[in-house]
């Protein structure tokens, strides 16, 4: 079913990537290839973004008005001004958020810990 | 780093139109930052490029299904949708098929990793060699040339038809004639071409120089990147002296500094001012050229009317065709006999005009070889899809069970096999799209390769209409082999099928008919162009073998050309090659040097016209046609050319001692026949008219002037020292030839420093051993050789494995059969000979279809081929032997398996 615009929760679970593209941008507006790198960086390598599917997500997340194309670029001489520069929007923000905190909670369930524990 | 972009762009090709629009910039920058990253870091690029098809077929594939699909998707539970999808499904329910079929074939596939895989990487090289090979054939033949209206232009040229020349220059007093004298032509404009000098602080450089008329750069719609080009006013007898650079060499000599304008050139020792710079890719047809200055002919001037040098490019006049100027300028040469009457002129029998179209001109020497690739490479593709269609065909016997299955539950026939056959499209664009990764390879392997000679091949690059070649090839591709398959699905019989308890050990029929069948079109296929390969190759090893009627080895050459400004008289030319070979004779490696004017292999000799005292020589008063070279005394022995006959030249043969030449041994029996032609006189045409008669003094072997496969012309040799005074400027372009007793290449730094001890501004031009020299004319062919070899062995390999495959599927089918009769006694030997009998029947039947086909087409490479008949019965024998050879050892390992089956083990598994 089509995530409702009003209600962040039936956004949830996301998944790994579409999770960290939403933080990544929540805290900076990015372009396509800072985007990927900054994705691998947080996921030490595991999430290595390929343009097709990078801008499926984007495009995904645009529609579903989680982010919005920036209309604000950096100084021209300071980068390409042909690159689209993706901003997060307010309903993203709360789903990212939503998601940190269901994930928190779901670290703090006992079960949870027990099966981390086992594998340290 | 650019074409890999464009590659990339061409791929994004695979996602829906909207979204490509939106994304496709982003996308190739990405790409591109990629790209530099794992150049900064020196990472492969095959990694980068690996992941970014995965990524675009993965995603480009989910995209297209999911937005075809999206109303019949997962959320069908609701009314609504439920309402919407039958509303939809009358006029959707074709493309829904196509991709429920999509989806189910890619699952296939995916189950069967090895036969994907097997069968992507087959499609991929097939493709991949054919977008290749089109890039180069689009480029070449289909581009159009570099002209205005380039259809429309004829080079207009001359001929003697007492001599074998076809095509000859126009002078150029017949030039001027013609432009002001015919209608059929719009304009027509001439160019002739040299080489000269330019010093400047750096040193001395020989470029080549197109002296060219202000039509012909308004013919051609030649325009200038920088400045102007040559117009009327520059053109103009006494307006000075001015030149035009081409875009090349103003890159590479001037750094592209368009401050160069105004400023001055100094070539031959005269200032010339550079008026412009020509657009990049500008040519001029069959020439290669540094800069062009203005003719300046001058109508009142020139009293001569022989003195071919001008190549004349015609633009017909709307309406007229080549036919028609033919006819125009043959009416106006009958009118000219009697105006120039004891002139030299064109004339409608001796020395009639030829129109050549332009495009012929250029291309006409390579668009039969160029077919023949083209012809090849379409084979292996066919050999491609039989091999897949064999494939699919055998694997397609082993699902007749879930086919028949499907079809009991209700799957229509028509749509079992539609469903195959978007397996084997898919099959199909997968590798596509691979073989366009390849081709892009091939390609760069290709124009590594260049052997020179051949036109246009440096503009070759992978462009939209390859892209559209190969998606065609592919869906094609896949259309053809995979409609065997489907054919054979819709003709199943469900309770025959599903009766056998789910087993089958015995394959229909028909199909197993068609299996062998198509076994037998690979062998055959195969067997063509192995004879192909095989001719080229015995021809080539012909080519190779050809006596060039010198000695190569331990030989070197360089050409050398002396300004008139500098070198204004005879005395100072023959001064200068006096000083210098005497220099170079005395350096240490060096056996002896020569002079020649012409040097094999290299340029062929100037066509005239001789006499021979006291002989008829014809009804029609008409003069012997005879090859005309220069040589110094050295010559003959530096080169280790034989004389037959009396002797060489002496240094005796000098200017005031009586004129002798040296003749080939062609002219000779041409000319002389049986007689002695020593002590002979002939009269020189081209000498002029109060030049004395020469007396033959000796009788040399043929020398392959012109190319090794070129026939050797009867020749005339005159001494250097004794050139007449009209052909006199000729003798400033000489080739110098050394005999050496060390490494040729050793010597290239001494001889050049040699060369500027006597003079530092005369450049040593085209240095080369002599077995390079004649190694390069042999390029091309080595070129065409080596393709259609490539192509043959993937024939050879892929026909093999069909026979292969197709033997080893039989005997894998039949193993219970085989088991129950080794159990009643069937020996080992009589099961491998069955299996090997099958493999040679099926290998025989392919050659001898194979040899009948070959034996019709092998027609086309009758223009590459030397000293060897296009039905050379041994090379034909030795292809379809090969291809038996193959085909049976292709078949000795499932024999081998067969004649092993253990009775026990085959019949308990039943």
């Amino acid at each position: 079913m089509r995530p409702s615009p009003t209600d962040p929760e039936s956004y949830l679970p996301l998944k790994p990537g579409t999770f960290l593209v939403l933080l990544v941008l929540s805290s900076e507006e990015l372009h396509g290839y800072g985007l990927k790198k900054e994705v691998a960086r947080r996921s030490e390598g595991r999430i290595d973004m390929e343009p097709g599917m990078l801008y499926r997500l984007m495009a995904r997340l645009v529609d579903q008005e989680l982010i919005v194309e920036a209309d604000r670029r950096p100084l021209p001489d300071q980068d390409d001004e042909r690159r689209r520069y993706y901003r997060i929007t307010q309903l993203g923000r709360d789903v990212v958020s939503r998601e940190a905190h269901r994930m928190v909670q779901l670290s703090q369930t006992a079960d949870v810990r027990a099966l981390a524990h086992a594998h340290d | 780093m650019r074409i890999s972009q464009r590659v990339y762009r061409l791929f994004l090709r695979i996602y829906p139109a909207e979204f490509r629009v939106r994304h496709e910039t982003d996308m190739v920058e990405m790409f591109r930052d990629g790209l530099r990253d794992r150049r900064e870091t020196g990472r492969s690029l095959m990694g980068l490029w690996w992941k970014a098809v995965r990524d675009l077929v993965v995603t480009g594939l989910a995209m297209r299904f999911s937005r075809a699909t999206q109303n019949s998707g997962r959320s069908t539970h609701t009314y609504e949708n439920r309402q919407r999808r039958r509303r939809t499904r009358v006029w959707r329910n074709g493309v829904e098929e196509a991709l429920v079929d999509a989806r189910f074939a890619i699952r296939t596939l995916l189950r069967n990793k090895g036969f994907a895989t097997v069968a992507v990487l087959t499609i991929a090289l097939g493709i991949g060699a054919n977008s290749a090979i089109f890039s180069v054939v689009s480029s070449v033949l289909m581009r159009p040339l570099p002209y205005r209206d380039a259809p429309r232009l004829v080079v207009v040229w001359t001929r003697f038809t007492n001599d074998n020349q076809p095509t000859f220059p126009v002078s150029p007093a017949e030039y001027i004639d013609y432009r002001a004298e015919t209608s059929a032509f719009e304009d027509m404009g001439a160019f002739g071409t040299s080489t000269a000098t330019v010093t400047d602080d750096d040193g001395a450089e020989r470029i080549g120089v197109a002296s060219v008329t202000a039509s012909l750069v308004d013919v051609l719609g030649h325009r200038a990147a920088v400045g102007r080009t040559i117009g009327v006013e520059e053109d103009r007898p006494g307006a000075g002296r001015f030149v035009v650079l081409s875009h090349g060499y103003w890159t590479r000599h001037f750094g592209a500094d368009p401050r160069v304008v105004g400023t001055q050139l100094r070539m031959d020792g005269a200032d010339l001012e550079i008026i412009g710079v020509m657009e990049r890719g500008t040519a001029l047809p069959g020439a290669s050229v540094d800069v062009m200055v203005p003719s300046q002919f001058d109508r009142a001037g020139i009293t001569n009317r022989s003195g071919h040098w001008l190549t004349v490019i015609a633009r017909l006049a709307p309406g007229s065709t080549i036919e028609g100027a033919t006819a125009e300028l043959d009416l106006m040469l009958a009118g000219w006999a009697d105006v120039y009457a004891g002139q030299h002129t064109p004339e409608p029998t001796r020395h009639p005009m030829k129109l050549v179209a332009l495009d012929d001109q250029i291309l006409g020497d390579v668009r039969p070889a160029m077919f023949v690739l083209v012809g090849a490479v379409g084979l292996v593709l066919l050999l491609v899809c039989t091999n897949v269609a064999n494939l699919l065909l055998a694997r397609g016997e082993s699902r007749r069970r879930e086919i028949g299955v499907r079809t009991a539950l209700g799957a229509g026939r028509a749509r079992i096999a539609k469903q195959l056959l978007t397996e084997s499209v898919m099959l199909a664009v997968v590798g596509g799209v691979v073989g366009l990764l390849l081709g892009t390879v091939g390609v760069d392997l290709l124009l590594k390769m260049d052997p020179g000679g051949i036109p246009r091949l440096s503009e070759v690059s992978l462009d939209a209409r390859v892209a559209t070649f190969t998606a065609a090839v592919s869906i094609a591709t896949g259309i053809l082999f995979g409609v065997l398959p489907a054919a054979g699905a819709a003709r199943i019989d469900v309770a025959a099928m599903l009766n056998t308890e789910g087993r089958s050990e015995t394959m229909g029929r028909s199909g197993s008919r068609t299996l062998s069948g198509l076994a037998v079109a690979q062998v055959a296929l195969a067997v063509v162009l192995l004879i192909g390969s095989g001719l080229l190759i015995k021809s080539f090893s012909y080519l190779q073998r050809v006596n060039p009627g010198f000695v190569s080895e331990h030989r070197l050459a360089f050409d050398v050309s002396l300004p008139s400004r500098s070198y204004p008289e005879r005395e100072d030319v023959l001064g200068y090659y006096d000083a210098i070979t005497s220099e170079i004779a005395a350096l240490p490696g060096v056996s002896s040097v020569a002079l020649v004017r012409n040097l094999p292999m290299r340029t062929s000799s100037r066509t005239e016209g001789m006499l021979i005292e006291g002989k008829q020589i014809g009804p029609n008063e008409e003069a012997l046609s005879i090859q005309y070279q220069g040589a110094s005394p050295g010559y003959f022995s530096t080169l280790g050319i034989p004389v037959l006959r009396g002797r060489a030249f002496l240094d005796s043969d000098r200017l005031g001692a009586p004129p002798v030449a040296v003749i080939n041994e062609s002219a000779r029996r041409a000319y002389w026949g049986d007689e002695n032609p020593v002590g002979t006189r002939i009269y020189a045409i081209w000498a002029g008219r109060d030049y004395d008669w020469i007396t033959v003094v000796g009788v040399v072997g043929d020398v392959r002037q012109s190319g090794l496969s070129a026939a050797t012309r009867p020749e005339i040799y005159l001494p250097a020292a004794q050139t007449p005074p009209l052909s006199f400027g000729w003798i400033r372009n000489a080739s110098i030839v050394v005999s050496a007793s060390v490494e040729p290449e050793s010597l290239f730094p001494v001889v050049r420093a040699a060369v500027g001890r006597i003079d530092q501004s005369i450049p040593v031009v085209n240095l080369q051993s002599f077995e390079r020299v004649v190694a390069d004319t042999l390029l091309r062919d080595r070129f065409f050789t080596m393709l259609l070899s490539i192509f043959a062995a993937a024939a050879l390999i892929i026909a093999s494995v069909g026979v292969y495959g197709v033997i080893a599927f039989s005997v894998a089918r039949r193993t219970k059969e085989i088991g129950i009769r080794m159990a009643l006694g069937a020996q080992q030997q009589q099961l491998l000979r069955e299996v090997l009998g099958a493999a040679a029947k099926m290998a025989g039947v392919g050659a001898t279809v194979g040899l009948a086909v070959a034996l019709v087409t092998s027609r086309v490479l009758e223009s590459q081929l030397y000293g060897v008949s296009v039905r050379d019965v041994y090379v034909f024998a030795s292809a379809a032997g090969v291809l038996v050879i193959v085909a049976l050892a292709a078949a000795l390992l499932p024999a081998l398996r067969a004649s092993r089956v253990d009775p026990v083990t085959s019949l308990r598994e039943s």
